[in-house]
């Protein structure tokens, strides 16, 4: 009886398993799944509505990062089921919310009147803040203000007025106007000459109407600040310095989601408020980006020069006094902890 | 018989297909055609991929170098074309003027000097917009009206361009517009050498995409970009990827390349899905950006893909051929192996004329020629028991028939032969009346013919019985020789009345007393006798006997008519009568055959000396005491 040779089975199984080796790809490691703690309940009082302004905020919470970091955030937006608006700085001091998001205007003021309210890091890391004219009325530079009439509103009417000391035009000679409709109307009307706007949000709006505007960004005259910076208490500092940290990573975490995919951004921030158009969220997400996430800087950051520039105008316009100590008025503790600096 | 017969079919048609030759020898075939050749493919493919990468990546390397050289001159055009525009001192002092003492300058001059910026922009399409600015950062002249006035203090590029004699800033944001900025800055300086104030221009980067776009020897999947430090934007329009939508694009590549390295590599490029590409890149300082060129992988992989088809399909043909090759080899080697196992299986089954045919000269040729002249060898064998058997059982039949024959006979025969001769004896002696001499004389031809009828029926009864073996000695312990020998010579005596012949005795006086049966050894002396004076006409009978070393011989000699040398060898075959037996008639033939048996039933010799016409010398031996002989039943 003739046997088939040995040799046979061992060079046919080697055969087929070089042939699965050939195609064989190790299936990837199934990652360890977290034992579930119990998330930290926490509340951000935003300072607007839901926009593109709060996409870091929205992506953080749509994209799980919070609840990554052990955290349940409530995002409350600045208008209250009335249609009320919240003041955050208010809100947080009063316990109602651990963080909440203001100018850095509104901070100094708040701290100089004796509120216990530290910025620990910024949305915008320039100000937004620019005054828009309409093309073809000649009015694109601070001199061209002379004899028009501007409605700007809150902290724009120091910022215009610094401009304006700024670039040597007697603010006298400009019929500077406190706004109350915080639509374009005015503008497109031709009631005024110019209105005050984030240019993060109004020149959308305008490019969608087909309608040409000048814009004159308060930034390129000398003139900045924190638009929206984030800020707790001084106990919620001292007390819950890790819950601060673990809050800022995420939300740092979302915004850069923001940067890096402006249309997913949009695509939340309608999702947030049906009312946004998404075209214009998408364009103020790209204006933003430079803000947002400028040369050679890091999300969130702040520094000490802008601080002490905002600090002058408030300054100088006397809103605050003159011994008011900004450093107190921000910490880049988080920050630097985060950036390793 | 047929229980194991049946069983081994049943094992031979139950080997499963995978231990079947058939089987093995085809997947040993395809095995051996097919594994090599793909091991070779694999090799060969997997050069040719390498080749084909490095030569993609050669190619890649040198379209990167020729992009960067194109990106540095480009760049150098920029600085250039501010030399050349500060080169004009007329220009260049009433820019001075303008820094330091505005105030002096003329209406005329003033326009003259916003004229030629714009000019300047009109005519270098490489800029898009001049400004200058002083030493504290606010823009005195623009080809844009509205930025004067402006202030460049938190740009990044002012405090650099206050530090050096010229500066071009990487990429930035600017927040007037929101499109990434690269200026070129050079710094102006008064008569006396002193630094009063900046030159800067903003370039226009449709240039630098014009750069990248341009496919310089790349494949359609090919493609040059650049990919910003800022948020990883593209700085250069992609042509696979829609420039306006800003957004992050990494990869591998883009990575490497903006932590400063340089290098190649296979990877998933920054698509959505991603595609595989071949890339090189490099860090460009100036620019802040990474350079990338690739190609996607599937370009490179065509040639090699196409000869792995090639390669597949060979295969594939080959390894139909090696099965068929391997199932008719199989069929070769199978077929007179399933032949033989046929053959062995009916043969099995009884079939001896089976055989199976001899197809080929090799081993399994060999196996079915051995196979059929064992079957030859074992048909003859069993066909010669058969008849051996047949032959045999025939014989023990007609054995049995002539003994029941013979038994019969010996019964039917003599009652009747005994009743004649003794009645023609009755009437012979003349006791049922006066008979005269013719009478006797014929009635004792009766009683003679009856006699010897009788002897005749004896002699065959014995032969038969000595022939079945069922002869039975009735052996007695003192048989006294000389007295047997005495009543030879009476029996002697009566038969050579009317003959001249003298009967001699030399009888030993000291005969023993031997083991035998009586009656047996007075038949086979009174046969030799008897013989002897049947074929003696006259001259002497001698009778002797001795004793020698156990023995005792008895010899019977004649001078008798003697046997030829022939006839020697026929005295004692029964039936079998010699010439002088034939011609003297009478006799059964018998006589001579019944004495060897008998004796040789003793353990003792019988033979004979003779010479044709001077006379025969009949001796017997027999045993004096001998323990083998088996005494008859008590």
């Amino acid at each position: 009886m003739m046997k088939p040779p040995h040799g046979l089975k061992t060079f046919c199984s080697l055969a087929i398993l070089f042939l699965l080796s050939a195609c064989g790809a190790s299936p990837a490691p199934i990652p360890p799944t977290t034992s579930p703690k119990p998330l930290i309940p926490l509340s951000a009082q935003l300072s607007w509505e839901h926009t593109i302004e709060f996409s870091g905020f929205q992506a953080a919470e749509k994209e799980g990062y919070y609840t990554e970091a052990g955290l349940a955030v409530e995002l409350r937006p600045a208008f209250n089921a009335e249609g009320v608006i919240v003041e955050a700085i208010g809100a947080v001091v009063a316990g109602e919310a651990d963080f909440g998001v203001a100018s850095s205007d509104s901070l100094m003021v708040a701290r100089a009147a004796g509120q216990p309210v530290v910025a620990i890091a910024a949305i915008y890391q320039r100000s937004p803040n620019a005054l828009l004219s309409l093309a073809g009325t000649g009015v694109t530079r601070p001199s061209d203000l002379v004899g028009k009439t501007v409605t700007v509103s809150g902290a724009s009417n120091i910022y215009l007025r610094a401009v304006l000391k700024n670039t040597g035009v007697d603010e006298t000679s400009v019929n500077i106007v406190d706004r109350t409709d915080f639509s374009t109307g005015e503008l497109t009307s031709g009631a005024v000459d110019a209105i005050d706007a984030y240019i993060t949000n109004e020149p959308s709006t305008l490019e969608r109407e087909g309608i040409a505007y000048n814009l004159m960004v308060f930034a390129d005259f000398g003139v900045d600040g924190y638009a929206n910076i984030i800020f707790v208490t001084e106990d919620t500092l001292t007390n819950r310095p890790e819950l601060v940290e673990a809050f800022l990573r995420a939300t740092f975490k979302g915004y850069q989601i923001a940067v890096d995919d402006p249309e997913k951004a949009a695509t939340l921030s309608v999702e947030y408020n049906p009312a946004l158009i998404y075209d214009n969220e998408l364009t103020n997400m790209r204006v933003s980006v430079p803000l947002l996430h400028p040369n050679g800087s890091e999300i969130g950051m702040m520094t000490p020069t802008l601080w002490e520039l905002a600090y002058t105008i408030l300054r100088d316009a006397e809103i605050v006094p003159a011994d008011f100590d900004v450093t107190e008025a921000y910490t880049l503790s988080f920050l630097n902890i985060i950036y390793n600096r | 018989m047929s229980q194991p017969a049946s069983a081994t079919l049943a094992i031979a048609r139950s080997i499963p297909f995978w231990r079947r030759f058939r089987f093995n020898l085809i997947i040993f075939f395809v095995v051996l055609a097919v594994v090599p050749l793909a091991l070779i493919s694999f090799i060969n493919i997997s050069q040719q991929i390498d080749q084909a990468q490095n030569r993609v990546k050669e190619q890649l390397q040198s379209i990167a170098e020729l992009k960067t050289n194109q990106i540095d001159l480009w760049l150098r055009q920029g600085t250039l074309a501010l030399d050349i525009i500060l080169s004009n001192s007329r220009f260049e002092q009433l820019l001075v003027t303008r820094i330091i003492e505005p105030g002096i300058l003329s209406a005329t001059q003033n326009t003259t000097l916003t004229r030629d910026v714009r000019s300047f922009v009109q005519s270098n399409p490489y800029f898009r917009e001049f400004i200058v600015y002083n030493l504290e950062g606010i823009i005195v002249l623009a080809s844009n009206p509205a930025d004067e006035g402006k202030f460049v203090t938190l740009q990044p590029y002012f405090t650099p361009s206050l530090n050096s004699r010229e500066y071009l800033q990487p990429p930035f944001y600017d927040l007037s517009t929101t499109d990434l900025t690269l200026v070129a800055t050079k710094q102006i300086a008064n008569t006396g050498g002193q630094i009063v104030g900046v030159l800067a221009g903003k370039i226009n980067l449709t240039v630098l995409g014009d750069i990248m776009t341009e496919r310089t020897g790349l494949s359609d999947s090919g493609e040059t970009y650049l990919v910003s430090r800022q948020n990883n934007y593209l700085l250069t329009p992609s042509l696979f990827a829609n420039y306006q939508s800003q957004r992050a694009y990494r990869s591998e590549a883009i990575n490497r390349a903006l932590q400063g390295e340089s290098g190649d590599g296979i990877y998933s490029n920054y698509q959505t899905p991603a595609q595989p590409v071949i890339g090189v890149y490099r860090w460009i300082p100036s620019l802040e950006a990474a350079l990338v060129a690739e190609v996607n992988q599937d370009q490179v992989l065509t040639g090699p893909r196409q000869a792995q088809l090639n390669n597949a399909v060979i295969a594939l043909a080959v390894g139909v051929l090696a099965a068929v090759g391997g199932l008719l080899y199989a069929n070769r080697l199978s077929s007179p192996i399933a032949k033989l196992t046929d053959a062995a299986n009916q043969f099995s089954l009884g079939n001896l004329r089976q055989r199976t045919p001899v197809t080929s000269g090799n081993e399994i040729g060999q196996l079915a020629q051995s196979f059929n002249s064992m079957a030859t060898q074992v048909e003859l064998r069993i066909l010669e028991t058969q008849a051996a058997l047949e032959r045999a059982e025939r014989a023990d039949y007609a054995d049995k028939v002539k003994s029941a024959f013979l038994a019969s006979m010996s019964h039917e025969l003599r009652t009747p032969l005994n009743a004649v001769i003794n009645f023609t004896h009755f009437v012979a002696d003349g006791d049922t009346g006066p008979v005269n001499e013719e009478q006797v004389e014929l009635l004792s031809e009766v009683i003679k013919s009856a006699t010897h009828l009788l002897n005749l029926i004896n002699d065959v009864l014995d032969m038969s019985k000595i022939e079945a073996g069922a002869l039975v000695l009735f052996v007695e312990e003192d048989v006294d020789v000389t007295s047997l020998l005495k009543s030879v010579m009476s029996t002697a005596r009566s038969l050579i009345v009317g003959k001249k012949i003298t009967l001699e005795t030399d009888i030993a006086p000291d005969l023993p007393r031997i083991r035998a049966d009586r009656q047996r050894v007075l038949q086979v002396l009174t046969n030799i006798v008897s013989n002897a004076c049947k074929f003696t006409a006259a001259g002497v009978i001698k009778i002797s006997a001795k004793s020698v070393g156990g023995e005792v011989i008895m010899s019977v000699s004649d001078t008798g008519s003697g046997i030829d040398a022939e006839d020697q060898k026929l005295v004692f075959l029964p039936f079998r009568q010699t010439k002088a037996g034939l011609r003297q008639g009478g006799g059964t033939g018998l006589g001579m055959p019944i004495a060897k048996s008998l004796v040789d039933s003793h353990n003792g010799r019988i033979w004979l000396e003779s010479t044709l016409g001077e006379g025969s010398t009949f001796h017997v031996t027999l045993p004096v005491k001998d323990q083998s002989l088996q005494p008859a039943l008590a």
